[in-house]
């Protein structure tokens, strides 16, 4: 695209490079003060171009070792996520334990299939040569990871990340301060430290990071917070997993058993008090509905936390001081028609169900990420869909409904990261399925395969003969309709007709 | 606002659902093919005037491999768009789990000058057979080419959905302020950071195309002859301006010796004495070009061709020796048929000099040696790869195309080229029933619940068998 136009002038702080824009597989020159994290970023990428994580025996031994962690330090983990957010140690040895456990045995199990090079099919002219996709790493990949899963948002992709032969910077939230304390000064221990690092920090720490070269960036976090990140990426066109959030709708039809939709919503809405990315957001039912659903979701509410859920070791505290006060105010919407109340200094939020809530209130607004469902009201699943439709694409959409059709077409009509119909979560706990958002939601992919493919380059390969000359003779000038007769013969696609034969 | 309401017409038909069902898709692309059949003179005569691009390499590069990635598609497009049916844990049994290939809305190609029917069409396909609508920006520098494009393409496709934006840096901003569901560049790298730094304030996802010096090795253990025609093919091809052609030589000081008669040869064979009265040598699309080419054949010394001519802007296919790191021609791409050679003492400095510089968007390396060449694929990270020739690994459809670091990122080609342009949806659908599956995760949280969740939800490792 040149025209004699000048583009915009990349700033002036971009530090000095090779030609055409990186120092070949990119370190990065500045002295400390100007960027401080230049050499340990540089010594990570000394390693691996050292290519010590590239053999499979290396990459398994380092998530083994990630499996030692998980397994030495699980009373600590629950310990410090009860601290950060009054984690309920179920909930923690559920989402911070097991389903990590399950990504890395998932990945050890397939690893040396995964990295095997994949042969693909080739046409005439190629029958010879040997034509496969061969898994190579990035390099030196950043992961940043938020406070509300603090160990299993850092340490599934960190899975990949290690699997596909990257050195890693792991970066844990600092608002989930005391897992930031326990990850910075344990995990090194297990892992090879040429190789991967953990770094602590806020928001000018990070920034700080994100001067630098990484050859991946795997973010989870907010939206407004992601396009900063990829803004940064963007200068050293750094490829990017941006794992987002937004307001995932819930979708209940008339026709359901109103106690297990409530339940599951419930138990959705509520996990973690409501600190979940892919928590229901709200809910989408007719004034029929609502009728019905409240009392069931009074009784999932009192069968699962008791009459005073604060009493309840299994219900969680709002992360800090900052989401509480944010939390709190969207209680101003619509009407409390269950729980509503709070607790300043435990950071304690009730398991709260807002009614006759408008799509202009505070609480339809933004992300939720609290124990918090607002109910709209719509009279029919066509109004529901266009409703959703009309807001930026979530995470995910569920839609409840005995009538799979139902169900087919919430599903068919809108778009969203994932789905799940007649249940909240549980698409997210199975490896098998890609993990991922799309719009405001995120880019990009992860979980089981989709990790390991998200952190590795998938390099097209061909490898031909020295000899065999004569096969290549019809493609060199002086050209000629004869020679192009044969290519087209050799290389040509054909399209397969329909058969319209039984 | 310029494409605002453009993209707003788009995005509405996108909304009404008429790009879904795979008979519109599936006639949309056939209209396409329509579309090369058609117009292939007037094709051939575009970018004939455009960069005196040979019809033989135009046949082969903007028709042959654009029906090969249609038909490709269209014989299996009803297989890529099924829901992919996943494996479940125990307590998913009687669920349906899959994923969904959903499209991503309304996507923008922005296509460069040198293949410029090839390197916007190739994706179109993707992104109509992922369901997609689609704005198409061609290089305004190919200027018969883009004319055509704009003029007779919207007759083939529906105008509802598909559209033809003109025009240069002006018009790409303008349009790039509007949110796009996914942005499609091939261009080079500082472009491709602007594009993508656009693309972040929509959180658009982004393929780019980008390019670099691709380097092509050379051991000693070779057939010189067959190295010299597969490189310089390669290098010549479309006057060297390829995003994948060779860039430069890395070889010994034995082997360049050996070298420079089999390319002097090849080059004879090729183009005949003066390549400037070859009807197969094409010529350089810009006088900005050809005078950026014209600058580089001052680094080292010219040991073959070299001549140019302004008016045509006719460069020769030109070997440059002795040429040295810190020479022009080793600083930027070259895009055009120059082929500086760089002496090298043997594999691993040939190696590390490789591995010193941003990642290509393809390494070659030719040797009699497969060892060899799996030592150069082993120790560098490029785009593709390709042994013992250049060029070929892209025309193959089952192989995945795109840069790495400085290259580029994404990739595309047959069946990843759907993928590209479609959202993987994971999708769980339970029943409404079986209620008491899920008692042991709700709360009041008990061990006993807790065991029970592990041994329905858990992956267990497999132990390795050291059985025979």
């Amino acid at each position: 695209m040149e025209t004699g136009a000048v583009f915009p002038q990349l700033p002036e702080s971009e530090p000095r490079r090779a030609p055409e824009g990186d120092g070949g597989n990119g370190s990065v020159d500045g002295d400390a003060t100007r960027n401080p994290f230049a050499g340990l970023v540089s010594h990570l990428r000394a390693s691996w171009l050292s290519g010590k994580t590239r053999p499979m025996e290396y990459r398994m031994a380092q998530l083994k070792a990630l499996g030692r962690f998980l397994d030495d330090k699980k009373q600590e983990i629950l310990e410090a996520t009860a601290s950060d957010l009054g984690k309920a140690p179920f909930e923690a040895e559920l989402s911070e334990i097991l389903l990590c456990k399950n990504e890395l045995h998932e990945t050890l199990n397939n690893l040396s299939c995964w990295m095997k090079d994949e042969q693909v099919d080739r046409n005439l002219a190629m029958q010879l040569d040997s034509a496969f996709i061969r898994k190579d790493p990035y390099g030196v990949v950043l992961i940043i990871a938020p406070w509300n899963y603090p160990i299993h948002l850092f340490l599934v992709p960190l899975v990949g990340a290690i699997a596909a032969g990257n050195c890693v910077i792991v970066k844990p939230s600092e608002v989930s301060k005391k897992t930031e304390k326990l990850v910075a000064e344990t995990l090194p221990g297990y892992l090879d430290k040429d190789c991967f690092a953990v770094v602590t920090g806020g928001v000018q720490e990070t920034t700080r990071l994100l001067e630098n070269k990484f050859d991946y960036i795997f973010f989870t976090g907010s939206p407004p917070v992601g396009r900063i990140i990829m803004t940064a990426a963007a200068k050293h066109l750094t490829p990017v997993t941006l794992e987002l959030g937004g307001k995932n709708p819930c979708y209940v039809s008339d026709t359901c058993d109103v106690t297990n939709v409530a339940r599951r919503v419930a138990w959705g809405r509520f996990f973690n008090a409501g600190q979940t990315c892919i928590a229901p957001d709200y809910l989408l039912c007719t004034i029929e509905m609502q009728e019905k659903l409240l009392p069931a979701l009074r009784k999932a509410i009192d069968d699962f936390y008791g009459p005073n859920p604060r009493e309840s070791p299994d219900f969680g505290r709002i992360v800090s001081d900052k989401q509480f006060q944010r939390v709190q105010r969207l209680l101003g919407s619509g009407r409390v028609a269950i729980g509503g109340q709070t607790d300043e200094a435990e950071r304690y939020i009730a398991p709260t169900v807002l009614v006759d809530v408008q799509p202009l209130d505070p609480v339809m607004q933004e992300e939720i990420f609290g124990p918090i469902l607002p109910i709209i009201i719509i009279t029919n699943m066509d109004e529901a869909i266009d409703f959703i439709n009309s807001r930026e694409r979530p995470l995910a959409v569920y839609a409840f409904s005995s009538d799979d059709k139902v169900v087919n077409q919430v599903l068919e009509r809108t778009s969203s990261g994932g789905f799940c119909g007649n249940d909240t979560l549980m698409h997210v706990t199975l490896p098998s399925l890609p993990f991922g958002g799309i719009g405001n939601s995120g880019l990009g992919t992860h979980h089981g395969k989709f990790s390991f493919d998200t952190f590795s380059h998938h390099r097209g390969c061909l490898k031909r003969g020295m000899g065999w000359e004569r096969l290549n003779a019809p493609r060199y000038p002086p050209y000629s309709q004869q020679k192009f007769g044969v290519i087209r013969a050799t290389s040509k696609v054909t399209r397969k007709s329909d058969c319209t034969l039984l």
